[in-house]
């Protein structure tokens, strides 16, 4: 008797569910509670396979050889340039030249960094050795993209490569989304879309060609040699202590990740996990006070100068979340 | 002169760090010592002075890699014509002193309670900390930023006499405003100015290489580092500068 009685609880609980489900469906079109668990697992694996995905980038671009062609679009303009990456013994070098328009290049060796375009001839930044930074190790620990939400998209080929497509949607307007073709065995970025809030593309970046595996030749690596130009910036900072000035209200999912103050400045670098923001506070003659913004390409760029400093925010991220991280709090006495 | 050896980078670290006058007592002998003797030593300290130099908008070139030898065969060729000339030296100055007795001595004897040389108010004034309480008050400035800033903003003043190796606490504090010289062009630009130019401003390329430096040296990334400076857009858009023009420097 009592068998009876729970088979027929649990049958009507059963049948009710389901017409609750099948009204709700067809009401709002929303899913059952075994669609939204189903939905929720889903979107969960989903999204930690998409970050695993994503925490593949770095390793397979920092820690491979490898040569191509990098073809940039963003708005009607095309930049093509060829790229040289090599990493052995711990020392990592690469070299980006623009194929096209004037001759522009960039060539790293582990710390040291020289830019070169037409205009300013030949740069150099000299990083200083690395424990002389403030790495803040808790925030680039730090795996947060609760800024985004990715799913795993479709596999596709790219430069005769098996990608795989990660979709990395915005959910508010402080960042850009992505649409990312990761080659399939290592997670080395193929294609990258810079997506705004509504989902057009605003810049998109793609190896037309690439050699996975090839160390680059010596020369292809090397210096410019005119160096008769020689500027060098160093950039080693003076000690590792947290210099405290921070952003007054960052956008929300944005950390510090890391800071450093150096001479009469200081250099902080935030980050949501996707999207990075650097803000550079600068002494600046007192009298001065004003503001100004700038884009180039999906890089905005946002400065204010007032009571004898002056703020610089850049970042690939919409003009308005530069803007954000403009105002700037001193470090507390 | 020693051959010529690759230098690992510990060495440059240190090398570095004595030009920031960060290095410890022992080491900074111990790497003055080595750079007496070390050819490939001497090179890289001259690349970095060099850099140094010409980060404060001075016009710099490097010099020629037998400078030193030159120098030392110059000094070699003075010391050995010096002797011959000794006795009519030792006259000069003999006569330099007795002029010197007879302009100065009278006006010293007339007033012996003269002020102190301009030179100790100059000092003070220099010395003065800058105007800029709220950030000299965060430490972003060192207590030698006035004098470093004078003498970096002195345009007459050669490019070696603010790098001298000799006593690198001192070039540490004469350079520290520098070490962080984003706005490269500053001097040049009458302010107030926007924050980068339309027409490819060195500041957004400095910008934007230590914004990949800094992602790159804290195991971050980016997707492609260093595109961005590479990638040159031709229509960079200026959307407003708002600025009331204070002392155009």
């Amino acid at each position: 008797m009592l068998r009876f009685f729970i088979s027929l609880f649990i049958l009507q609980f059963a049948f009710s569910a389901q017409a609750q489900t099948q009204a709700k469906t067809t009401e709002s079109e929303k899913p059952g509670w075994f669609g939204q668990a189903r939905a929720w697992v889903s979107d969960k694996f989903n999204r930690d396979d998409a970050s695993d995905w994503l925490k593949r980038i770095g390793p397979a671009l920092r820690k491979q050889n490898y040569q191509g062609t990098l073809v940039m679009v963003a708005e009607g303009r095309i930049e093509t340039m060829a790229v040289y990456h090599a990493f052995e013994n711990d020392r990592e070098r690469e070299r980006i030249v623009a194929l096209s328009g004037p001759p522009r290049e960039v060539v790293r060796d582990n710390k040291v960094v020289v830019s070169t375009n037409d205009k300013e001839g030949s740069v150099g930044y000299e990083a200083g050795a690395s424990d002389r930074w403030n790495p803040s190790q808790q925030f680039a620990l730090a795996d947060n993209l609760d800024g985004y939400e990715a799913k795993l998209g479709k596999t596709e080929r790219i430069a005769n490569f098996e990608t795989q497509v990660i979709e990395i949607r915005a959910r508010d307007k402080w960042r850009y989304g992505h649409r990312l073709w990761l080659e399939k065995t290592t997670g080395f970025p193929m294609r990258i879309d810079l997506l705004d809030e509504n989902g057009v593309t605003l810049e998109k970046m793609a190896f037309t060609d690439l050699q996975l595996g090839k160390m680059p030749k010596e020369s292809d690596l090397a210096f410019p040699k005119n160096q008769d130009f020689h500027r060098v910036q160093s950039m080693s900072a003076k000690n590792q202590a947290d210099p405290g000035w921070r952003v007054k209200s960052p956008p929300e999912g944005y950390e510090l990740r890391a800071a450093r103050s150096s001479g009469n400045g200081v250099h902080l670098l935030y980050s949501d996990g996707l999207a990075f923001v650097s803000v550079y506070i600068e002494r600046a003659p007192l009298p001065q006070k004003g503001q100004s913004a700038m884009q180039r390409g999906a890089v905005n760029v946002f400065a204010q100068w007032n009571a004898g400093r002056r703020v610089t925010a850049i970042g690939k991220v919409p003009a308005m979340t530069v803007a954000q991280f403009g105002q700037v709090v001193p470090p507390a006495k | 002169m020693n051959a010529m050896k690759p230098l690992d980078d510990k060495i440059c670290e240190q090398l570095s760090a004595w030009m920031d006058g960060e290095l410890s007592r022992d080491e900074a002998m111990f790497l003055e010592r080595r750079l007496q003797h070390d050819v490939a030593l001497q090179a890289m300290y001259s690349r970095l002075q060099m850099t140094s130099s010409c980060m404060k908008g001075q016009a710099a070139r490097l010099m020629p890699a037998s400078l030193s030898t030159n120098i030392k065969l110059a000094l070699a060729e003075e010391v050995s014509s010096k002797k011959s000339r000794k006795p009519l030296i030792v006259w000069a100055a003999a006569a330099s002193m007795a002029f010197a007795a007879i302009v100065f001595i009278p006006g010293m004897m007339q007033d012996t309670t003269a002020p102190a040389p301009t030179f100790a108010a100059t000092g003070e004034a220099v010395s003065q900390p800058n105007d800029v309480p709220s950030f000299a008050s965060a430490d972003l400035i060192a207590n030698t930023m006035a004098v470093s800033t004078e003498v970096s903003a002195n345009p007459s003043m050669p490019a070696s006499a603010t790098s001298n190796p000799v006593v690198p606490a001192t070039v540490a504090a004469v350079e520290s405003p520098e070490n962080f010289p984003l706005n490269v062009s500053s001097e040049k630009k009458s302010w107030p100015r926007s924050a980068v130019n339309a027409n490819s401003d060195p500041a957004l390329e400095a910008y934007l290489v230590r914004h990949n430096q800094m992602m790159a040296q804290d195991g971050m990334g980016g997707f492609v580092p260093y595109v961005d400076v590479v990638a040159q857009d031709s229509e960079q858009v200026e959307k407003d500068a708002i600025g009331n023009a204070g002392d155009n420097k």
